[in-house]
């Protein structure tokens, strides 16, 4: 073997956003192809790729080395590399302060910050952009020597000047200044390469992200642009040939690595401790809540909940959990003590500590649920446990969290923003500088697809078959496109996802301030997780959210109104999920879960937990909805592959709905441990080929016929595992959010007013927009009262028991302020003119002329048009003669009603008084058109047509792998479901996606299955609006 | 653009002589050498650029790197 020559020490990956073309993986590949002993990671003021860059360097088996290009204050760049996680631990601080006393996205060093933390750092010169290069390029010699002198005062020998031959105007003077340079002060020089792709290949690639990152178009000159494709990942013979003047440049590569130690010490323990009360170790107390918290829960304590117990606390125990599980529960108290509405859900469910510790709502023991869905020894792996808040006071608990652990050991948890097809063909579009209209109806038209599908796609997708892409002449950007698929394009904010640490968070990984100033880390969940530190998901429900509105409002009307007290088998909520009326009903309202509805006839809590089951794509593409609703409606009788299924799966009619099932089947059928049971779970969920399916399959066969299974039946069992596990719910997750859905069924049912008013209060949520959502109130015998200046406040409020007002804040345009002010001036009387309120509230004229349009003036004057030409003269008017009473100009004619539904429409996102199909209707009826409830009423098989707003298109994965397009037709008399099946979508599905996208005609045949109905559609097209 | 006619290499890569315009120059000293990928998007070839002394003075030649071929690209007086 020969021996190693040369390691390289300046590496970007994709991590550098937009600076770089690729994953650390390839970068590690690639240098262990090369046989070089090490290499290094230096992305700038980050090091989001430090996870995956160390596993595959351990992989790969070479030395990873982590470190960061900075730029310092004055712009110069220098690089930075960990010698070990003492310089790992300085790294992350200094870049952190970099990030925090700089403006958002332009990190800057100071100099006193390097001061502080350069211990266990070692820097290089950096590229022709560091300080000492950069002054001896403008020939400022002495300069460059002083500088080189500051440095070298501070790092002592640990400072390399960075020699780089890149093939750039002036690299041979430079180095051999830089040569002379060291050589007079005794600092020793080290040979770089500036990396920023692994093969020259990749440099247009890379040269387009730099456009995507500077702004400009290809074809722009500017100074960041690379010159040349020299900045791959040389082999050490080339850098040789480069360096012969140098050989010594060479050695300190290897002299540097063999410095450097791994920064991150896997051995490390991360996670944070609960302040225990004295005296007490974490399990004690955690033992002490539990059973505290299973007396109040169970009443007394059976030995059977005492076994369940014991054996969750030992688990947790030997994992060495209890902080976790006491942190949780201090969370969750903390909030239910402010009275923030909180719920576990997820696999916690499945754990009786977390019920009896008040962190769920599931009961694992009456429910059978396996404990190792959630933990256990032979997955050693941190639990997840997720608590949704009231999404209006999810915050509020963050900031406690931060109070309790010190804003030192808490960040938020990052995602990496990826490229996926529209945000390619975005970025991609500008630089390659075709026309804006064009790659805004491209971006339109595409599905949300990954950016290296979009070729197949232009022929699979019959929105995108039209329009010019297919063309030569977009081939390139598409290429494109699909090269940078998965690059992480920039940091985001976790939904929920807090990190807390026992050691402070800024020594594992820098933080930066993201969008509404939250810190985030520069991880994301993955990493996190990877690392071993320990992730708290506080996530927002706003389902919490409209039942605490809506609860609030009804216990006005009806005090001592509490929802916890909502008889779960109150026939009328049953009746209205049986009749499918749920849009709005948290998790039941989906065209799909609709027409569930009108089939299951669900007439318990179990009903309605399967539901929440059923409508996804493991079940669906398992084709196991069918069997499930025959079976429980009786209507066919419930079989098993095998005797010994049947105590799994009896509560689910035969039929394998949740993943506690495949769970049990395999340990039951394959004699499993509960634990390697979940794995072979987790393993179908993210086996990704049809080899390695196979292989899992084998060894279940394998395992069940050597317990006296046949073959035949092993392998039935096993297609129908394979089918479902790979999208399936656990049901300790359906069953945390199936009281949610129900309540807010029950609310749906018997307050119709007040639970629509609520739901349009926390938009966005859910699955309709508010001019649905008022629609289907409408149907529902609600009434929707227009804006008013004198009326209307901030919210949706309830008047006369069935009538919503429509708030001010619905006003497009409007500010916050401008709200509180026109609510504070009518404290002090109704406006009693347009005159009197612009007097009074000096509202902004865009908002004011949106008021009039919207109505908001109708009951002082009725004429819109007319006040709308009033406006110029008021505003001018009232600053110079406020006394003077005018009126509107007389002799306009105002809007038509048809305009005017328009106009709102336009202005509140939905209209007041009907919907916009209503003025077509005349025509429609001429035509032969039905409306959506004639529709509905139509005997099966009928064939109509029906005319509408198409509401919410999906193409939800098909066990066929067929296309099959599901939305809803909107008209003023409500919605009814299409279906359109492939070879009808592949015609006229350009009118249902893209830019073409609008009022539709469907021409169709009636189904109707229970009390649902479906339109089978046949043809589509546009509604002509003339 | 000019070619040059003729580039004499030494052994490790050295240009000796160039002839442009039926002109041999003797190269003293290789003062630099850049590598420009040009626009690549166009098709455009990336060339090398050499700046050489001379004693006819300070010449700059570059070459086509798919054809290999050498241009004149700018003479300093």
């Amino acid at each position: 073997m020969r021996a190693p020559v040369f390691a390289h020490l300046h590496v970007h990956s994709y991590f550098s956003f937009l600076d770089g073309s690729a994953p650390p993986e390839k970068l590690v590949k690639k240098a262990a192809d090369l046989e070089m002993p090490a290499i290094a990671l230096t992305d700038h003021f980050n090091v989001s790729g430090a996870v995956r860059f160390f596993r595959s360097a351990k992989e790969a088996g070479i030395k990873p080395i982590l470190g960061a290009e900075v730029v310092l204050e004055g712009g110069y760049h220098l690089t930075l590399l960990a010698t070990g996680p003492r310089g790992y631990a300085n790294l992350c601080r200094l870049l952190t302060r970099a990030h925090i006393s700089s403006p958002r996205g332009n990190p800057r060093c100071s100099w006193a910050g390097l001061e502080e933390h350069a211990e266990g750092l070692l820097a290089l010169s950096g590229c022709r952009r560091g300080e000492i290069p950069s002054l001896i390029l403008q020939r400022k010699y002495a300069e460059a020597r002083e500088a080189a002198l500051r440095y070298k005062a501070l790092w002592g020998s640990s400072f390399y000047l960075e020699l780089q031959d890149t093939l750039l105007p002036g690299n041979r003077a430079l180095n051999r200044c830089l040569l002379e340079l060291g050589e007079n002060l005794k600092i020793p020089v080290v040979a770089t390469n500036n990396v920023h792709y692994v093969c020259r290949k990749d440099f247009p690639t890379h040269d387009v992200l730099t456009c995507v990152r500077l702004g400009i178009k290809l074809e722009d000159v500017h100074p960041e642009r690379p010159l040349n494709d020299e900045n791959y990942l040389k082999p050490p013979e080339t850098m040789a040939h480069l360096f012969t003047f140098c050989p010594q440049a060479l050695h300190n590569t290897i002299r540097i690595a063999e410095i450097c130690q791994p920064a991150l010490d896997e051995r490390q323990n991360f996670s944070p401790r609960f302040p225990l009360p004295p005296g007490q170790s974490a399990d004690a107390f955690l033992r002490e809540l539990v059973y505290r918290g299973a007396r109040e829960r169970y009443g007394c304590i059976t030995p059977e909940v005492e076994e369940r117990l014991e054996k969750e606390l030992n688990v947790i125990s030997r994992l060495g959990f209890a902080d976790y599980f006491l942190i949780t529960w201090d969370i969750v108290n903390y909030a239910r003590s402010k009275g923030i509405r909180c719920a576990g859900r997820g696999s916690a469910g499945a754990s009786a500590v977390a019920y009896c510790l008040g962190l769920t709502e599931v009961d694992p023991i009456s429910r059978q649920l396996v404990f190792e869905r959630f933990m256990s020894l032979e997955r050693a792996e941190k639990p997840d446990i997720d608590i949704d808040f009231d999404s209006r006071y999810r915050d509020v608990v963050a900031g406690y969290v931060y109070r309790k652990y010190g804003e030192d050991h808490v960040a938020a948890v990052a995602t990496y923003v990826t490229y996926r097809a529209r945000s390619a063909v975005r970025d991609l579009g500008k630089v390659f500088g075709y026309p804006e209209e064009e790659i805004d109806s491209l971006a339109k038209s595409m599905p949300y697809i990954p950016a290296d599908e979009i070729l197949p796609a232009l022929d699979r997708f019959p929105e995108l078959r039209r329009g010019p892409w297919k063309g030569e002449r977009y081939r390139r950007l598409l290429e494109f496109c699909g090269l940078i698929a998965g690059f992480p394009r920039h940091l985001g904010t976790h939904l929920g996802g807090l990190v807390v640490t026992g050691p402070p968070v800024v020594e594992i990984s820098p933080l930066q301030v993201a969008a509404k100033e939250i810190k985030i880390c520069q991880f994301d969940r993955n990493d996190i997780e990877e690392l071993g530190l320990v992730k708290l998901d506080l996530l927002s429900l706003k389902a919490l959210s409209l039942l605490e509105e809506a609860v609030r409002d009804i216990s006005r009307m009806k005090p001592g109104f509490r929802y916890e007290k909502i008889p779960l088998d109150d026939p009328d909520t049953y009746r209205l999920l049986n009749r499918a009326q749920t849009v709005g009903v948290f998790q039941l309202e989906s065209p799909a879960q609709r027409a569930l509805q009108s089939r299951l006839k669900a007439e318990n809590m179990e009903d309605v937990v399967a539901s929440l089951a059923l409508i996804r794509p493991g079940p669906i593409k398992g084709n196991m909805v069918e069997p499930f609703i025959t079976r429980r409606r009786g209507l066919e009788p419930v079989s098993y592959l095998h005797p010994s299924l049947k105590p799994i799966l009896e509560k689910t009619y035969g039929v394998v709905l949740f993943q506690e099932q495949v769970i049990a089947i395999a340990s039951e059928i394959a004699g499993f441990t509960p634990g390697e049971a979940d794995r072979l779970r987790k393993l179908m969920t993210h086996a990704r080929s049809l080899k390695e399916m196979k292989e899992i399959g084998e060894e279940f066969v394998r395992r069940a016929v050597s317990r006296g299974i046949d073959e035949k039946t092993a392998r039935d069992i096993f297609s129908c595992l394979e089918g479902y596990a790979s999208y399936g719910f656990c049901e300790a997750h359906a069953a945390a959010f199936a009281t949610t859905a129900y309540w807010t069924a029950y609310l749906s049912a018997h307050y119709p007013a007040y639970f629509f008013a609520a739901l349009l209060n926390c938009q966005p949520m859910g699955y309709y927009s508010p001019a649905t959502l008022a629609n289907e109130a409408r149907t529902r015998g609600i009434r929707f009262l227009p804006v008013d200046v004198n009326t209307s406040t901030d919210r949706f409020t309830v008047e006369k028991a069935r009538a919503i007002r429509i708030p001010l804040s619905r006003v497009k345009g409007i500010r916050q302020n401008t709200v509180a002010r026109i609510l504070k001036a009518r404290q002090e009387g109704p406006f009693s003119s347009l005159r009197d309120f612009y007097v009074r509230t000096q509202t902004e004229r865009d908002t004011l002329e949106n008021l009039i349009l919207c109505g908001a003036f109708d009951t002082l004057h009725p004429n819109r048009k007319a006040l709308l030409a009033w406006v110029p003269e008021v505003i001018s008017q009232s600053c110079l003669q406020p006394s003077l009473e005018l009126g509107p100009p007389a002799g306009i004619k105002d809007f038509t009603a048809a305009e005017k539904c328009l106009l709102e429409y336009e202005i509140l996102g939905m209209s007041a008084d009907t919907h916009f199909m209503y003025f077509f209707r005349d025509r429609l009826i001429k035509e032969g058109y039905l409306t959506a409830g004639q529709a509905k009423e139509m005997p099966d098989g009928s064939r109509v047509k029906v005319a509408g707003l198409p509401v919410r298109p999906h193409r939800p994965p098909t066990r066929s792998g067929k296309t099959v397009v599901f939305f809803s037709l909107e008209d003023e008399t409500g919605m009814i479901d299409v279906t359109v099946f492939e070879d009808v979508y592949d015609k006229y599905g350009h009118f249902l996606f893209g830019p073409e996208a609008g009022p539709l005609t469907v021409t169709g045949i009636i189904q109707h299955r229970g009390e649902g109905t479906a339109l089978i559609s046949r043809k589509l097209g546009p509604v002509l609006l003339k | 653009m000019v070619q040059a006619q003729q580039v004499l290499w030494r052994k490790k890569g050295k240009i000796l002589q160039f002839k442009c315009r039926g002109q041999w120059h003797t190269v003293r000293e290789a003062l630099d050498r850049w590598k420009d990928v040009g626009e690549w998007w166009d098709g455009e070839a990336p060339k090398l650029f050499v700046r050489l002394l001379t004693d006819s003075g300070v010449w700059e030649l570059y070459r086509d790197l798919t054809d290999g071929r050498w241009f004149f690209y700018r003479r300093y007086d």
